[in-house]
């Protein structure tokens, strides 16, 4: 979603060659071939919700290539257009421009207004492997001949014309060939153009993919498609939390209690003489065991099992179905069927997910999603530590506390909605084809998001375990444990030492869960825990990226009721439940 | 009270139903008509259940101050006439009973907008609407197919109808008519509104009746039609929702949720409100 990116006006002087095209047409492939990067790739529109900058070499030259948000006109109705627009107005060096080969004539309506700008542009007439199985025979020589410019037949995903296609750039723009325009620059001039184009160059004939068609078709039906829904989003927890289960226990936690951390043991008890110092290191709180215990044990295996599921999801094409199919319930709560992108991302990642809200098509949308997303959404990690903490306990307790995350996020949608003022906007989103999700894709994308976890997520934990261990060392925790102990004892009913991960929780939120393995507590005491840890402040990083996304007072606002409801809905659960434990 | 009588009548499907009728619109009456007599208790009344309701009707009927209103069934507190005059509108509402007439005029001239608001006697199902750009028709007005009909026929094309079909609890009072698809003369938008009701906008279409129109959103599943016309919307023409475009649909999903066109093999997602802007020319249902 949000990758290492360079500010392109950071580096005026350097060549820019834009890479413009509708959304859900592979820009993002395109670029992560060209420059070897790797951005989020996925089958919905508006999976790049930043423009993206990367090195393009050709020959001796090298060029700044900037991934352009996904566009269908250059009208400049809303913010992705305008940002291509002011780009296309910066004087690029070239462009390619990606035409659908699915969608022709609405891909052609764009491409002409990409070359009414005056620059040297490339055609790369991409998805046409689809295109043909769909039975759509384009001429793109044709194509070529009539807007005497280089279109190169391209399937971004597998590189096929990609070699093609960077040649005919390079000779593009050496020769700085400028397109010659022969239609009106009307809106209505422009559709018939393209429509005459397309009539011209395109033959359809019969689909040889009719059984993925048919399937697409069904799943969309209210019946049985709702039906399939609940049995996807089912089987998508269960795999969740199966595989992950599965790695946690027959992978992971043998490769680090059994052959790592006793390494690690040895090597310190042999370095250090027993005191502080060996206690920080590897004693209760020791960060060399519990900080490489709990990231790779715990966190880790939900992190591989929810990205696979996820990518599947993401790349298949039925995440927007699911959108459509549930766009009427969640209209109820002031969402829109596009908002389930965001909120199955905040499962993952608050981060993405507050990111991908820019796609969303009003303001009063965005602030409800991500709202939603810091108070009742667990991001995976946290979900990861539910798992060990309750789910090897009671798997009754780990589902009430989903029950309470779902009733939340039904109840805050709701208040949100009423209080939020702003226009309400019609629905309306593309249904991308079905597409069976490349292994290679989905295998890159878990690779990159574990790679993103170890750097982003375990190296936090790690220091935030170190942390720990000197203030239990110290004997400040239980100093503090005794200040909080109103608190967390008297009013939540937990052990004085669970005040410790509401200060970790701080750092990361799976923090405000995992200590409470260590204390035996009760299944109550656990299910309060959990549920005060559900919707306790976000993470740090969640916090900069609020303040950033929207503005700092809405920041603060999340941190203040975050810390009132988790501590407020705690001790409540905390008095029922012990009401009904006496009956 | 001959307005509840004829309703009891209509309604006849059962002794309890029409009892609980008779009862509420007597209730109904009664609040109006201490309403109209108590202008403070009227308006604070007018807040709670119709200024906002109104409002937004206006809004999705896409009318504008200025305009030429018809409202059938004003009551003893005409509230539509008088928040539709309040906010710059040309009004004339009508009433079958004398005493609701009276009391309405009483209420207008009270609250000094009895230049914009006229009053009169008559019954819906001979007006002439002929000079309208809007009719609204009440939710209590009875017999309201017949009414409905009656607007519709008179209407200039391109005028806008609204009434309001019961839902919820109501619904088992009240009479729905949804039979907006079969007058089969323009497109057709709805909304839920708060206390059990739900507005329909009319549009009387721009087209002779031969060519039959219908919008997006009475199309049946699997039904297909040619576009004729589509709102100012950036994104419909790019997604292939363009006049001479072949459309079908494909679903209509559960709970109010969108309707699912496809143009030339690709699927887009709409709502059910921007489907009802989009007319369409019917076409024989295709096979998938």
């Amino acid at each position: 979603m949000h990758c290492k990116e360079t500010q392109p006006s950071i580096m005026p002087d350097q060549s820019k060659i834009l890479l413009i095209g509708p959304p859900n047409v592979g820009k993002s492939a395109f670029f992560n071939r060209f420059t070897g990067m790797n951005v989020s790739v996925a089958n919905y529109s508006g999976t790049t919700v930043d423009y993206t900058a990367g090195k393009l070499d050709m020959g001796d030259k090298s060029f700044l290539l900037i991934d352009v948000p996904g566009t269908y006109t250059l009208d400049a109705t809303n913010e992705a257009e305008r940002v291509a627009v002011e780009m296309l107005r910066g004087k690029p060096t070239g462009v390619i421009c990606v035409v659908d080969a699915n969608n022709l004539e609405s891909s052609l309506y764009l491409l002409l207004q990409v070359l009414e700008q005056g620059l040297p542009v490339v055609i790369a007439l991409n998805r046409f492997d689809l295109a043909r199985e769909k039975g759509y025979d384009i001429d793109h020589a044709r194509l070529a001949k009539e807007l005497n410019v280089p279109v190169i037949p391209t399937v971004a995903v597998t590189g096929q014309g990609m070699d093609r296609l960077k040649e005919n750039l390079k000779e593009t723009i050496e020769k700085g060939d400028i397109p010659s325009l022969d239609w009106g620059i009307e809106s209505d001039a422009r559709w018939e153009k393209a429509e005459t184009l397309a009539g011209r160059v395109q033959k359809i004939g019969t689909s040889s993919l009719l059984t993925r068609q048919k399937l697409g078709q069904w799943l969309i039906q209210p019946w049985p498609g709702l039906l399939m829904a609940f049995l996807v989003l089912f089987l998508v927890l269960a795999s969740v939390v199966g595989i992950g289960m599965g790695l946690r226990r027959f992978i992971l936690l043998p490769l680090f209690r059994g052959a790592i951390i006793p390494q690690i043991i040895w090597l310190v008890e042999y370095m250090l003489p027993a005191g502080l110092w060996q206690n920080i290191l590897i004693g209760e709180y020791g960060f060399l065991v519990k900080g490489l215990e709990w990231p790779f044990t715990l966190v880790l295996p939900y992190v591989i099992s929810f990205y696979g599921a996820l990518s599947v999801l993401e790349d298949s094409g039925y995440l927007p179905r699911l959108g459509a199919l549930l766009d009427g319930l969640l209209n109820r709560i002031g969402l829109q069927g596009s908002s389930i992108i965001p909120l199955l991302l905040g499962f993952g990642c608050g981060i993405p997910g507050v990111l991908a809200t820019r796609n969303l098509s009003s303001p009063k949308e965005r602030i409800i999603v991500s709202s939603i997303i810091c108070l009742t959404v667990p991001c995976i990690s946290q979900t990861g530590a539910f798992i060990s903490l309750l789910a090897e306990r009671s798997i009754a307790v780990f589902l009430a506390v989903f029950v309470v995350a779902g009733i939340a996020l039904v109840i805050s949608g709701l208040i949100l909605d009423r209080r939020i003022k702003g226009p309400k906007l019609q629905t309306l989103m593309e249904i991308p084809d079905l597409l069976v999700p490349s292994k290679e894709v989905v295998f890159k994308k878990v690779w990159l998001r574990v790679k993103h976890f170890i750097m982003d997520g375990a190296l936090p934990m790690m220091v935030a375990v170190a942390l720990a261990a000197l203030l239990y060392e110290t004997g400040l925790m239980a100093a503090w444990g005794r200040l909080l102990s109103p608190l967390v004892t008297g009013w939540l009913g937990l052990p004085e030492e669970a005040a410790v991960p509401l200060v970790l929780g701080i750092l990361r939120r799976e923090l405000t869960v995992i200590p409470l393995m260590e204390m035996n507590l009760s299944l109550l005491q656990l299910f309060v825990g959990a549920v005060v840890a559900l919707f306790y402040v976000p993470c740090v990083a969640m916090i900069a990226i609020l303040a950033k996304e929207f503005r700092l007072h809405m920041a603060f606002a999340v941190l203040a009721v975050t810390t009132i409801i988790s501590f407020l809905a705690g001790g409540i659960f905390f008095r029922l439940g012990s009401f009904f434990l006496t009956l | 009270m001959e307005k509840a009588e004829r309703a009891c009548k209509l309604a006849g499907t059962g002794i309890i139903q029409s009892t609980l009728l008779f009862i509420l619109v007597w209730f109904i009456k009664g609040l109006e008509y201490l309403g109209s007599r108590w202008i403070l208790l009227g308006h604070f009344y007018g807040q709670l259940f119709y200024s906002k309701m109104i409002e937004t009707e206006a809004k999705l009927a896409g009318l504008k101050p200025g305009m030429k209103v018809l409202h059938i069934g004003s009551g003893h507190l005409p509230l539509t006439a008088f928040c539709l005059g309040s906010w710059g509108y040309e009004v004339e509402a009508l009433d079958n009973d004398l005493q609701a007439v009276s009391s309405g005029k009483n209420m207008i001239e009270s609250s000094g907008l009895g230049s914009r608001i006229k009053i009169k006697q008559g019954d819906g199902t001979e007006v002439n609407c002929s000079d309208f750009d809007a009719v609204w028709i009440s939710l209590h007005v009875f017999p309201k197919e017949e009414v409905l009909r009656r607007v519709i026929s008179t209407l200039k094309e391109g005028g806008k109808v609204i009434y309001r079909n019961p839902r919820g609890l109501l619904k088992y009072l009240y009479p729905r008519m949804d039979s907006s698809e079969d007058m089969g003369r323009g497109s057709c938008q709805k909304m839920k509104q708060s206390m059990g009701k739900e507005t329909v906008v009319l549009q009387k279409c721009p087209l002779g009746e031969e060519e039959n129109p219908l919008t997006l959103c009475c199309l049946r599943k699997d039904q297909e039609g040619i576009i004729h016309y589509v709102p100012d919307n950036p994104l419909l023409a790019p997604l292939g929702l363009r006049p001479g475009k072949k459309v079908r649909v494909c679903a209509r999903e559960c709970f109010g949720g969108p309707v699912i066109a496809e143009v030339e093999r690709r699927r887009v997602a709409l709502d059910r409100l921007l489907a009802g802007e989009i007319i369409v020319k019917k076409g024989e249902p295709g096979a998938l």
